[in-house]
């Protein structure tokens, strides 16, 4: 779908990037084939951390000058997981092609920096630790890295990035019961930190 | 004195840096960090942070915690690992956001190839964050 949207847009001046958060190389490789967009890795947690971004798949719009003019927002390909997230997805695709095509915006700049998503300095530490767990990973030293990992999960337990990104780290199955008992917990605590823009969210 | 290499994260960058002291405690050499101890304290070019130059040792170290909150870094220490990483502070990510500006950033493409937002410049861009997990 994002590579549709790319290629429906892309006279009209419009671009877009898919950012990776996923340390596995093989698996962005094998996700990308076949697209033509920009993809990128952002193993680390870095550029998603800049743009405040805690889940996946989420979108932020840059205009020509280098603005953010939308900010970290679910974004949904399609309505497969409309039953969870409750967001039906045409009306961002929509709204994107308004902006892109005749240059309006649902959200102005004030309501942009409302929307806007800073990290705490508790999900900013639980990042370092997970990048501390990358690099003793790569070291191959797994103790330390699960070290880490816990240290970050109990600094962000409701971080996705954190909980859900953790999962394949640990050898976990981040489509298995151990996702399904996040899910679980989040709901149960009223799903806290999640994002407070969500496009396309039905009124129930 | 007993000197060891201890592996610091700074975003992208993991670079070895020359660590003394104690493993809870690693000591750093300001200057293999682009820092200089000088009398009016910790710099950067024409950049100080105010600190009592006597907190140092004689041989210019400073504990990396300390270096960190100096500079205003969020860290994470495991000298028993020989590791460590600096980030940025949550404050200022939040004025970053809130001024609107979209941060830059070069990232690897799956094939190793660097790629940069302003590759795409003058055109409207959307990121798509999304991953295999």
């Amino acid at each position: 779908m994002w590579q549709q949207l790319n290629d429906e847009l892309s006279a009209d001046g419009f671009t877009v990037i898919a950012v990776a958060l996923d340390p596995d190389v093989a698996a962005v490789r094998e996700w990308s084939a076949g697209l033509s967009i920009p993809v990128v890795i952002d193993a680390d947690f870095t550029v998603a951390e800049a743009y405040g971004i805690v889940n996946v798949p989420a979108s932020v719009w840059i205009d020509e000058n280098d603005r953010i003019v939308r900010p970290a927002d679910t974004a949904m390909a399609d309505d497969r997981f409309r039953s969870f997230t409750n967001v039906d997805s045409s009306v961002h695709h929509d709204a994107l092609r308004a902006w892109v095509r005749d240059g309006v915006r649902d959200l102005d700049d004030n309501a942009v920096r409302t929307f806007v998503e800073p990290p705490s300095a508790e999900l900013v530490e639980a990042r370092l630790h997970r990048q501390v767990a990358l690099a003793l990973r790569d070291r191959g030293d797994d103790e330390g890295m699960i070290a880490h990992l816990d240290a970050a999960e109990a600094l962000a337990p409701w971080d996705w990035t954190i909980r859900r990104g953790n999962m394949p780290l640990r050898g976990d199955d981040p489509f298995g019961q151990p996702f399904f008992d996040f899910v679980s917990e989040f709901n149960d605590a009223g799903r806290p930190g999640y994002f407070r823009l969500r496009t396309g969210l039905a009124e129930s | 004195m007993m000197t060891s290499t201890l592996t610091l994260i700074d975003g992208q960058t993991r670079q070895q840096v020359t660590v003394t002291g104690s493993p809870d405690d690693p000591v750093i050499t300001p200057a293999e960090l682009g820092w200089e101890l000088k009398p009016e304290g910790l710099c950067r070019g024409d950049v100080c942070v105010p600190m009592r130059t006597t907190t140092a040792d004689e041989r210019g170290g400073l504990p990396l915690v300390e270096f960190a909150r100096l500079t205003g870094r969020p860290a994470v220490v495991d000298g028993a690992r020989s590791i460590a990483a600096l980030g940025v502070s949550a404050d200022i990510r939040g004025e970053e956001l809130r001024s609107l500006a979209a941060p830059g950033f070069t990232l690897p493409d799956p094939h190793g190839n660097p790629v940069s937002l302003s590759d795409f410049g003058r055109r409207k861009r959307l990121l798509l964050a999304w991953s295999s997990w």
